[in-house]
């Protein structure tokens, strides 16, 4: 394997998936399709149907040359690569720099038996993967090997032996399922499917899609009169809001589905210095993550799961989450014994620690005045405008109602974080405890993973010297992690920040003060 | 870097005055140009546009300039800055990846430059250099990152 394989090309599949590319040169025929209906002429239009032809000829036959330009070797040391038509180009990505090495398989490439590799690096866009080659499954299976061989020399000897293993239960992945599917993610993907489908098959099948849909609805309000009676009369809802209610509660089932179908048969070993994540049903997937790549592990928690004592773990790494079917979940949900117990087995290096500091007990406002203007606000507008507005009183209680939870919710929240936040230090590594939005993130990051420490304080904090802190962690994207109302000073002193000639930092003023102050008032107390 | 604070130079307050005074042509020339001399409107926008002119000039680029300043210790580099919050921001040398050299046409008038560290995922300025600090210090912060990650 030492010496570098032969160029290969990648599967022919590739050649559609390029054809996406040259999309563009459709125009041509659009316009000239445009101009002759503005001027009647059909029959100049079939006469010109060659310069169509052979746009379309022209179309497949870049995608078929690009496929043919586009040549890779893979070994241990790295990709190699040429690609390009106009402007060629010859790359080499070594091993070390692949972060992220991963395949995916939707379950329409089963029967042809191919899968989609991503090449990720540090590099280039945080949304995109660096490279994407579509390739048999036993290709893409031998490059996959080749990250877990024993001999391979990067990062150390033996790298490639399991070292623990670890597979979730199925309650645990419906749990997971449960509590982070949202509905709008639901709705979302019905609209993209209806719409993609519009795009691709032509309008017919996206307005059959949309008749059987209208059916299926009435017959589920038939079916599910019980419910609809039920939310209706018992909760006195109006019509409208029985149907979005419907609406929600669909989009949730779907997007319930999609998550279970997408971490399903999970499945994640830890070598030495990699991590490696298989699962999904739908699209299986398949992740080889070094450890030197973790950017931080995030054990996550809604109000919810806090109140369950429940804890999911979710990673994040240079080049996973970048599409919506990425599996970023390592541990989908467990008690705190069983999840700690998992963390050691898998991640032995990132270890939760106690809080080392906190925000202080005046600080608590800081925590809650943000979500107390929608908890206050939303009831005493909802009274105004049914009392302003007696005939749409119904609805706008409803609304009222509906506004109020996530409101509520999020004081929960807020308070649950002030209860919770601060930060801790052990060795290299730091445990991060707070909140952003309706979720509490414990997340464990090593030193070298930081980027960026900000440290800020606002006019209100410098009377009792107190900072918010804002952790930006080595990713392609940017991650950040807020903390509110620390100890100024032990906060700098935690992240090795301590400046060693600070003169700049106080103001003159309260120097001139202070200075005045010990100078005259303070001696002349003895003497009086 | 240990064991000084680097201070940017005092022309970065005439950069940004300056700045501040092309900006402010913007509002001046619309107030004149389209609404009714001396009406509500205005007064109004004459108002609002001088007082900002002033707030900027007098109080917040000159307090923003004072509490700017750069220094380092073993670990990272630091940079201490802002106006309305008080900020320290701490880059540790292993996150830098690299450092460019910017300069506008102003700053080059009088002789000054920026420093556009890069981290993964973040970047930081460090305005007002002089041409030689910003380069020492580009050198030196290679050098750093190159040991440290070393």
């Amino acid at each position: 394997m030492n010496k570098p394989l032969p160029f290969s090309r990648t599967h022919p599949i590739a050649i559609f998936f390029y054809l996406y590319r040259f999309l563009y040169l459709l125009l041509f025929p659009l316009l000239r399709g445009v101009v002759s209906v503005l001027t009647g002429g059909l029959l100049d239009w079939l006469a010109g149907a060659w310069m169509d032809i052979l746009i379309i000829l022209l179309m497949v036959g870049l995608a078929v040359l690009k496929w043919s330009i586009f040549q890779y070797s893979f070994n241990k040391n790295g990709l190699n690569y040429t690609e390009g038509i106009f402007f060629r180009q010859e790359g080499f990505i070594p091993m070390k720099r692949i972060c992220t090495l991963s395949t995916q398989q939707p379950f329409w490439m089963v029967p042809l038996k191919i899968k989609k590799l991503r090449v990720d690096t540090l590099a280039l866009s945080p949304n995109k993967a660096d490279l994407i080659l579509y390739l048999s499954s036993a290709a893409a299976d031998q490059i996959m090997a080749l990250r877990r061989r024993p001999s391979l020399k990067y990062p150390g000897k033996n790298g490639g032996s399991v070292k623990a293993e670890c597979r979730p239960r199925l309650l645990d992945i419906v749990f997971l399922s449960l509590f982070t599917s949202n509905s709008f993610i639901g709705i979302l993907f019905i609209s993209a499917f209806i719409s993609q489908s519009g795009k691709i098959l032509g309008n017919h099948l996206s307005e059959f899609l949309i008749s059987v849909l209208s059916n299926l609805a009435r017959q589920l309000t038939g079916g599910l009169a019980p419910l609809s009676a039920l939310l209706t009369f018992a909760f006195r809802l109006p019509p409208i809001a029985t149907g979005i209610a419907m609406v929600l509660l669909g989009g949730w089932l779907i997007a319930f589905l999609l998550t279970l179908l997408q971490t399903q048969k999970l499945h994640t070993s830890r070598t030495k210095n990699a991590l490696h994540i298989k699962g999904g049903v739908l699209v299986r997937k398949e992740y080889s993550i070094y450890m030197r790549d973790l950017s931080f592990i995030d054990v996550r928690q809604s109000l919810m799961t806090r109140c369950f004592r429940l804890y999911s773990v979710f990673l994040s790494a240079i080049g996973t989450g970048k599409e919506r079917s990425d599996i970023s979940a390592l541990i989908p949900f467990s008690s705190r014994k069983r999840c700690e117990a998992q963390l050691r087995l898998l991640l032995p290096e990132y270890v939760l620690t106690p809080r080392m500091l906190r925000p202080n007990g005046g600080a608590i406002m800081k925590f809650l005045i943000d979500p107390l203007w929608p908890c206050i606000l939303v009831p005493v507008l909802t009274f105004l405008g049914s009392w302003l507005l007696p005939m749409w009183g119904e609805l706008i209680r409803f609304a009222g109602l509906m506004l109020s939870f996530p409101a509520f919710w999020f004081l929960g929240v807020r308070l649950m974080d002030f209860l919770s936040s601060g930060l801790s230090r052990s060795g290299d590594y730091y445990t991060m405890r707070y909140s952003n939005l309706y979720y509490l993130h414990t997340v464990v990051f090593s030193r070298e993973h930081i980027a960026l420490v900000n440290v800020r304080q606002s006019i209100l904090q410098r009377g009792d010297n107190k900072c918010d802190l804002v952790v930006s962690t080595r990713s392609e994207g940017s991650n950040t992690h807020h903390i509110r109302n620390l100890d100024w000073d032990p906060t700098l002193a935690l992240f090795d920040a301590v400046d060693p000639i600070p003169f700049y930092l106080k103001p003159s003023w309260f120097d001139a003060l202070n200075r005045f102050f010990k100078t005259t008032i303070m001696k002349k107390k003895p003497s009086s | 870097m240990e064991q000084s604070a680097l201070k940017p130079a005092l022309h970065l307050l005439t950069v940004w005055r300056i700045r501040l005074l092309l900006a402010a042509l913007a509002p001046s020339f619309l107030s004149a140009y389209f609404l009714p001399w001396q009406g509500i409107l205005w007064w109004c926008l004459t108002a609002g546009w001088v007082l900002g002119f002033l707030y900027f000039y007098i109080a917040y680029y000159p307090i923003k300039l004072r509490k700017l300043a750069y220094s380092g210790n073993e670990h990272c580099l630091i940079i201490h800055c802002g106006v309305v919050y008080t900020r320290v921001k701490a880059i540790p040398y292993t996150s830098i990846q690299y450092a460019s050299l910017f300069s506008t046409p102003l700053e080059r008038l009088f002789g000054i430059c920026s420093l556009a560290v890069s981290m993964a995922g973040a970047r930081v300025y460090m305005p007002g250099l002089t041409r030689n600090q910003a380069k020492g210090l580009q050198e030196q912060l290679v050098h750093k990152s190159e040991g440290a990650s070393a």
